[in-house]
């Protein structure tokens, strides 16, 4: 497979979604929360609570209405699991996404 | 209105618009004068919204030191009275066993995007407006301001605390009764 081709390939386009809606992700949380952070201080995958960012419960419920506003989805109340990292809250999107074009 | 006729048993749920003078804001909220800042609630929604009217007048307890000789209302109890009328709105919406609303407090967690744009005087009759807004975990947000003759003079996003099943902290049991 010749690198043009890698390039056209869905996985690869499937890639720069994802990674797009990372980057999206990783503004939206330091707009929101007003951190003032390195783009390479967030990791995908660095715990926004707790260790990691540290964020509070008042971070959690500003990031809950900040993701809610800025992509139209609802998070459910018994959704701490999506608010652990990047990555985390990505995948609930993707998967809200996916249900709502398959119904 | 809800109490008018003193039944302990009257359902308020079905009540989805109320207005509630003194003596019913007294039976939802535990605050009490002189820290209580709520003259007469004219619009409420249960769970949702709510509308009220705080007058302010010379003999307030808090001009007497600011300032002894320019009385102004402080811009914190501004936002307080707009917290009292969070809880009224969250009372209202929380009825116990016997239908009748249980007296709510929430505790300030946050205060953002806070504007006072306009000193409050002696005179001056303060329309208060909530709207609660996300909740989530034990934290609600309320949309929250406050207006003179039309105009604004403060607004700001509030966060309270409430226990883990989403009432605020319910202050009317006996045991809290016997503890104050």
């Amino acid at each position: 497979m010749t690198l043009a081709m890698l390039q056209q390939s869905p996985i690869n386009e499937i890639a720069a979604e994802r990674s797009a809606l990372v980057e999206r992700l990783k503004g939206l949380i330091s707009e929101s929360l007003e951190l003032e952070l390195e783009s390479d201080e967030m990791d995908e995958d660095t715990p926004l609570f707790g260790v990691g960012l540290a964020l509070d419960s008042i971070d959690a419920l500003r990031l809950v209405m900040a993701v809610e506003s800025e992509f139209d989805v609802i998070v459910p109340p018994e959704g701490w699991h999506i608010l652990r990292s990047v990555n985390t809250i990505a995948d609930f999107l993707v998967s809200v996404d996916e249900g709502a074009s398959s119904a | 209105m809800p109490f008018k006729d003193g039944s302990a048993g009257r359902s308020v749920a079905k009540v989805e618009q109320w207005s509630l003078e003194h003596r019913e804001i007294l039976e939802l909220l535990p605050h009490r004068p002189p820290f209580l800042f709520l003259d007469r609630v004219i619009q409420l929604t249960p769970g949702k919204s709510g509308r009220a009217i705080k007058n302010v007048t010379v003999n307030e307890a808090f001009l007497g030191g600011h300032f002894p000789d320019d009385p102004v209302m402080p811009g914190f109890l501004t936002l307080e009275a707009c917290a009292q009328l969070g809880a009224v709105i969250m009372a209202a919406a929380n009825q116990s066993e016997t239908g009748r609303p249980r007296a709510a407090v929430g505790y300030l967690a946050g205060v953002e995007s806070c504007k006072f744009l306009r000193l409050v005087r002696p005179g001056d009759q303060l329309l208060l407006s909530v709207d609660i807004g996300r909740q989530y975990g034990q934290l609600l947000a309320l949309k929250t301001a406050a207006y003179c003759v039309k105009s604004c003079v403060a607004k700001a996003q509030i966060m309270v605390t409430m226990q883990g099943d989403g009432t605020m902290p319910d202050r009317s049991t006996p045991a809290a009764d016997e503890a104050r």
